[in-house]
């Protein structure tokens, strides 16, 4: 890297942490900031300051929000019989997007990752036991919508025996083909599971 | 820009920008390499499955002389170990082998007899579903291959012989095993049993020690030791290690 003068040197460097940027854009980043106004500079750093003064996580499912309980866990209208574990707040966007899940959230924020050092104590389960055992277990069915990766069927795989005992009915979001895909050139794990998961029509 | 066709192990993968990923891959041709797959995290189409941790594939690469990431240009599944990784136990196991990889193997020199002992291992772990004597027989060879294994039956202080059944002792500085009078204040213990596991898995097959009734408890001085041996040689820690000792 050029010699940049330090305070210049000390943005560069927290920008490179953020995530998908690398040097080039964090020097482009810190150079438009030198150049911005200073009323635009201010009322990015209030955004940041902001977001982390007033954002927190939702009691009940730890979603980040303003207020707790989430607006997910406070609307009455949804479906108390269902509950999704996914691994990050985004995912209920996504899940939120097909207009098709009517019931509440519980999100994990991360999956099982030894290499990351990531155990089972850095998961966010304890409250979602909480709140299994604080209601009616046995009519709840949890669905596991962690990725379809190593790190989320490990994860899948633990919280299922982590919650069962609580006599919670626990399901797996079908892993498999995607739409658009194509048999031929699918490999052989996904066509299993794709197989596992079949159901009749 | 020539086109390589390897067959690979998958070490590890890290997302890139928003829709590559960067792929840490031990190759049979060529040692450890890194590369990018485009549009890995987007689209499953060209990779699918493939890419997730040990899996024993078959690339094709292409190699820019500029840069020291390839570029992979696909990738076709021989065998996974994603049902085996179910199992959490079973994933700590894979990913410290894969830590191992990264960390121990230089990049870009070949190493067929390692490449050989990954898969034999994680074929074991699947076929057993137990970790601990597979795990024993990989650090035993993984630092007999990268070739700072000491001698086993004699103290590295003194040279002194160890008598059969007698049993040695181990600290994180030392280069092999010690003997009563070398230990010393707060060295491990390490068993006569360990040291005979020791030689009977240098001496032969991976078979020859039987997998059935295999508890963590066994030769657990002799994967710490090693273990220590590897991060003295690596110096740095190991992630994975200490979520490996504190399994049940
Ligand atoms: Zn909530
Ligand atoms: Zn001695």
């Amino acid at each position: 890297m050029p010699e940049y003068a330090k305070p210049m040197a000390r943005l560069i460097e927290e920008l490179r942490r953020l995530p998908g940027i690398g040097s080039k854009s964090a020097q482009r980043i810190a150079f438009h900031v030198l150049k911005a106004g200073t009323h635009d500079v201010e009322r990015l750093t209030a955004a940041l300051r902001d977001v982390k003064e007033s954002i927190r996580l939702c009691d009940l499912c730890n979603n980040v929000t303003e207020v707790t309980p989430c607006a997910y866990c406070a609307d009455p209208s949804r479906n108390a019989k269902l509950l999704c574990v996914i691994e990050g707040p985004e995912d209920i966007l996504a899940i939120e997007k097909t207009g098709q899940y009517r019931g509440y959230y519980h999100v994990l924020h991360g999956a099982l990752s030894p290499l990351h050092g990531i155990g089972p104590e850095q998961l966010r389960t304890a409250n979602l036991v909480e709140r299994l055992k604080s209601g009616a277990a046995e009519e709840v069915e949890v669905i596991i919508a962690t990725n379809p990766n190593v790190e989320g069927e490990a994860t899948a795989v633990y919280l299922s025996k982590l919650l069962k005992p609580l006599g919670v009915r626990v399901t797996r979001i079908a892993l498999g083909m995607p739409v658009g895909g194509d048999l031929e050139y699918t490999d052989q794990v996904t066509i299993s599971k794709a197989m596992e998961g079949r159901r009749e029509i | 820009m020539p086109v390589r066709e390897t067959e690979a192990i998958i070490l590890r993968t890290y997302p890139l920008k928003e829709a590559d990923k960067i792929v840490s891959f031990f190759s049979r041709d060529a040692g450890r390499v890194r590369g990018v797959a485009r549009n890995a995290r987007r689209s499953m189409r060209r990779f699918g499955a493939a890419l997730e941790l040990l899996s024993h594939v078959r690339l094709r690469y292409s190699q820019q002389e500029t840069r020291d990431l390839v570029r992979l240009d696909s990738c076709e599944l021989l065998q996974s170990f994603f049902e085996t990784q179910r199992n959490y136990e079973a994933s700590i196991g894979f990913c410290y082998i894969a830590e191992v990889c990264e960390q121990l193997l230089p990049e870009g020199e070949a190493n067929d007899p390692f490449f050989r002992l990954v898969l034999l291992v994680a074929n074991q772990i699947r076929r057993t579903e137990q970790i601990w004597q597979p795990l024993t027989y990989f650090d035993l060879w993984a630092v007999k291959l990268a070739g700072f294994l000491p001698r086993l039956d004699v103290c590295c202080r003194c040279g002194v012989k160890f008598e059969p059944g007698e049993q040695a002792w181990f600290r994180p500085e030392w280069e092999g095993l010690g003997c009563e009078a070398c230990r010393g204040e707060g060295s491990w213990r390490f068993s006569a049993d360990s040291r005979a596991v020791a030689r009977t898995m240098l001496a032969s097959t991976l078979e020859a020690v039987p997998p059935e009734g295999w508890s963590k408890s066994r030769a657990e001085d002799l994967r710490k030791f090693l273990g220590q041996q590897i991060e003295r040689h690596i110096e740095r820690r190991l992630i994975t290690r200490p979520q490996l000792e504190a399994l049940p």
